[in-house]
């Protein structure tokens, strides 16, 4: 399955986290806000002019800049009537 | 461990902790009802929240901790937190910790609970928010959920105060039996295992007060920050880092590892627990998104209602400043027929009355714009405004959070350096801070109107329609607007280096603001400013006051009494009333020049005169530094044409126009002078505010220093270049 960063998947569409790779603080804190492999993320839109994304994880919104972004790994959800 | 009720002799100490936004404040003020205190942490701006509460005849101590998501110490919020739960501060440590968790969000708000369930405090879960989780098709089994984790949970919805009387009788079970508090520890795999083990080595050759016990506790030693671990313990977080390295991939460090451990635990907890009846892409808060924050519609919303905040803040709160202004004036008046005509009459009204009044003006502006930020804030829309300008603000070197305190700062800075609590990031807050007295204030525009009125008012107007005034008074908005951003990049780079937080902001739910937070937000705002910032500006005021009074010499008692007595000699009533009045206004112009603050514009006139301005104007410098209108009356007062207590347009271009007839101003002395007042610190109440939010004298100081040396080089700047291009 291909991996996509978490800036350039389709906005609407559910994903799931693979990793952040992304050492320091920074890293610390996307793992503890619930980027952890398996949560399901999905990106809701992307602010105008290159601005921040705004991204569900788990169950809630938060927004954060493209390049941030780039550090998280997502793989596409497989749909939960597949999953079986 | 635990006292019985009856052998207990202090409160029970009970904190709140939980992640941002899940209504500890609303539980707190449910909970204490009036009987808080808002302070502050020592050293540092996070707000302490300290309140009592009664419960089954057993009185508590309840402390609102600050939000935090992680006990990581990311932030100064997480520190006090974690220090709050440990210990480590001069409060008792918490007998009980109520984890507030957001029922619609239990995942990541359970992080925060078996972190604090790990170092070892007695916890219990008020599962707060049930029915917006009850609204998004969210099923807890709340029986369930208590026997998975091995503590007390109470579902509650605070901000209707329902489960308040399950959580009084929760908190007294825990209380009388602490292990009713305990959630059994996660199992760490290998690497986590070992780090710990060598951590606790480290942390066994350091001098703790309290070595940690649990593997919770060790852990968070070992996710701090080296920085903030070493200022606890000098040596500590390098030792620590030299123990446990951090691996090339992330994926492997055993602070990263703990955390992803604890949320597989807590989705296994959870998937036994939780059903969700509605399965939607899109809940309540996504549908209101895609309307504002749609791109084209979004953005002209927040225009709207951005605009509707600055005008809410600079005209919306005028009347109130003007009422404020009457009465203090009244009653300034009162005292000075009532009290006897002496120095401590003086100082009582032009010292500690001034001051106090000084300090009440801005009390409507402050409650204007925090009304605005609480609806904004309390609403959802706060967050997304952020996130809306943040491309734009990065340009200029800021984040989005500082777009709403620079906006305000148009209007006055006082009310937003105040706002730049919002911010998240230290160095973030302190250069928004150190730029939002460059956005030009409202107390500007009179010192504007003087030269503007004096002598641009009969130029011609440029290619025929812009009036000159006009023209130079946009002009001013903009050196200052781009001084601020200059200053950004300059400061960001020296003074205040690194910052730039990554922005990872919450975008809470659209709810609808609870009137009761509001206005009790609003109420610990205006108290807190009057009892910090305004004992600073009134004692502020007072030096002022001293340095423009002393050594009190008049006119020469020989020529006053002359011209009293040839007063006396004129033809009626109006002739001798107008000739008293003038000899009194000389003597107080004499006072004036003659006082210490007339000797430091003498004294100073050497350094002035390279940009323009005589002794008479360095007076002005030295007094408008109470507050920048101040300028108009004190050169009423220079210039022979008396001052007054109401600064009109009128008043201001008359005296302009005294100083223009007298020399002291021409265009270019004009120019120099708009542009100083554009740049310099010139304002107490400013100072005070930075103090008190900064905790410290250095940053107050710092701007004044920095800001009129930048004053000083631009004046210096306009009238040199001008005067050689034959300007006059
Ligand atoms: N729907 C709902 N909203 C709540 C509840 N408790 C608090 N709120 C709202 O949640 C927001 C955040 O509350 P606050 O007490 O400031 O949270 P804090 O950041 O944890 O102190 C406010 O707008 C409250 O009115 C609740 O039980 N249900
Ligand atoms: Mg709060």
């Amino acid at each position: 399955m291909a991996s996509h960063t978490l800036d350039s998947i389709p906005a609407g569409e559910p994903f799931q986290v693979t990793r952040v790779a992304l050492a320091g603080v920074l890293g610390d804190r996307l793992v503890e806000l619930g980027f952890t492999p398996g949560a399901p993320v999905q990106l809701l839109r992307r602010a105008p002019f290159g601005g921040p994304l705004q991204v569900q994880v788990r169950d809630f919104v938060l927004s954060l800049r493209r390049a941030d972004a780039r550090a998280i790994h997502t793989a596409q959800a497989i749909p939960a009537n597949q999953a079986a | 461990m635990s006292a019985t009720p009856e052998a207990r002799s202090r409160p029970l100490e009970v904190a709140l902790a939980g992640n941002p936004n899940t209504g500890k404040t609303t539980l707190f003020n449910a909970l204490t009802g009036a009987r808080a205190h808002v302070g502050n942490y020592p050293g540092i701006t996070v707000e302490r929240r300290v309140g009592t509460h009664e419960a089954h005849g057993v009185a508590w101590r309840v402390t609102d901790l600050p939000g935090c998501y992680s006990l990581s110490a990311h932030s100064p919020e997480e520190e006090i937190a974690h220090h709050a739960l440990t210990g480590r501060t001069s409060d008792p440590v918490p007998d009980v910790v109520v984890v507030v968790v957001d029922a619609a969000n239990l995942a990541r708000n359970m992080l925060l609970l078996l972190q604090i369930a790990e170092i070892g405090r007695p916890v219990l879960v008020a599962l707060n928010m049930m029915d917006a989780a009850r609204r998004e098709g969210i099923d807890i089994d709340v029986p369930a959920l208590q026997r998975e984790l091995g503590c007390l949970v109470v579902p509650m919805v605070a901000a209707r105060g329902e489960g308040i009387e399950a959580l009084n009788e929760a908190v007294a079970q825990v209380a009388a039996n602490p292990a009713l508090g305990q959630i059994a520890e996660t199992v760490w795999p290998e690497p986590v295992v070992a780090a710990v083990a060598k951590a606790r080595f480290v942390l066994g050759q350091f001098a703790l007060n309290r070595p940690p016990e649990s593997a919770g506790g060790v852990l968070w030693w070992l996710a701090t920050d080296p920085e903030i671990a070493d200022v606890e313990v000098p040596g500590l977080g390098a030792a620590l880092l030299a123990a446990v390295p951090r691996p090339a991939d992330p994926a492997l460090d055993p602070r990263r590892l703990a955390t992803v451990v604890r949320f597989a635990r807590i989705d296994a907890i959870l998937s036994r627990c939780v059903q969700r009846r509605i399965v939607t892409t899109s809940g309540r808060s996504e549908r209101v998104d895609r309307v504002l924050l749609h791109p084209a519609f979004g953005a002209m919303l927040f225009i709207l209602a951005m605009a509707g905040l600055f005008q809410a803040v600079f005209a919306g709160a005028q009347p109130a400043v003007d009422i404020v202004e009457t009465a203090m004036g009244a009653l300034s008046d009162l005292a000075r027929t009532w009290l006897p005509d002496n120095l401590l009459r003086d100082v009582l009204i032009d010292g500690v009355l001034a001051g106090v009044s000084g300090t009440l003006v801005f009390l409507p502006q402050i409650l204007m714009l925090f009304l605005g930020i609480s609806l904004l804030e309390d609403s959802g829309y706060l967050a997304r405004t952020a996130y809306l300008v943040d491309q734009l603000m990065a340009r200029i070197g800021l984040p989005g959070k500082a777009f709403v305190p620079l906006l305000s700062a148009y209007a006055c800075a006082v009310p937003a350096i105040m706002a730049t609590r919002t911010m998240p990031d230290r160095r973030d807050r302190l250069l928004t801070i150190m730029v939002a007295p460059l956005m030009s204030c409202s107390a500007r525009l009179p010192v504007y109107t003087l030269v503007t009125a004096a002598v641009f008012a009969h130029q011609a107007p440029v290619l025929g329609i812009f009036s000159l005034g006009g023209l130079v008074v946009t002009a001013m908005y903009a050196l200052g607007f781009l001084l601020a951003i200059a200053s950004a990049f300059v400061l960001r780079r020296t003074a205040i280096k690194g910052g730039g937080a990554p922005l990872l902001l919450e975008m809470p739910p659209y709810r609808w603001p609870r009137w009761r937070n509001v206005v009790r937000s609003l109420g610990d705002r205006a108290w807190v400013f009057i009892t910090q910032t305004g004992t600073v500006i009134v004692a502020l005021t007072v030096v002022l006051w001293a340095l423009m009074t002393f050594p009190r010499e008049g006119l020469d008692a020989g020529i006053k009494a002359t011209r009293t007595a040839q007063a006396h000699a004129l033809a009626g009533e109006p002739a001798q009333q107008t000739a008293l009045a003038a000899i009194a206004r000389d003597d107080a112009q004499v006072k004036l020049q003659n006082s210490i603050a007339g000797r430091i514009g003498r004294t100073i006139e050497p350094t002035i005169a390279p940009l323009g301005f005589d002794w008479r104007i360095g007076i002005g410098l030295v007094g408008s530094f109470a507050a920048r209108e101040v300028l108009v009356p004190i050169m009423g007062q220079v210039f022979g044409r008396g001052s007054q207590a109401d600064i009109d347009d009128r008043y201001a271009a008359d005296v302009g126009k005294s100083m223009a007839s007298a020399g002291a101003l021409t265009p270019l002395k004009g120019l120099s002078l708009m542009v100083f007042f554009a740049i310099a610190m010139q304002c107490l109440s400013t100072l005070a505010t930075i103090r008190r939010e900064t905790n410290s004298w250095r940053w107050p100081v710092f701007a004044v220093v920095y800001l009129n040396s930048l004053a000083w080089l631009a004046s210096f700047a306009v009238y040199q270049i001008g005067t050689r291009m034959g300007f006059a």
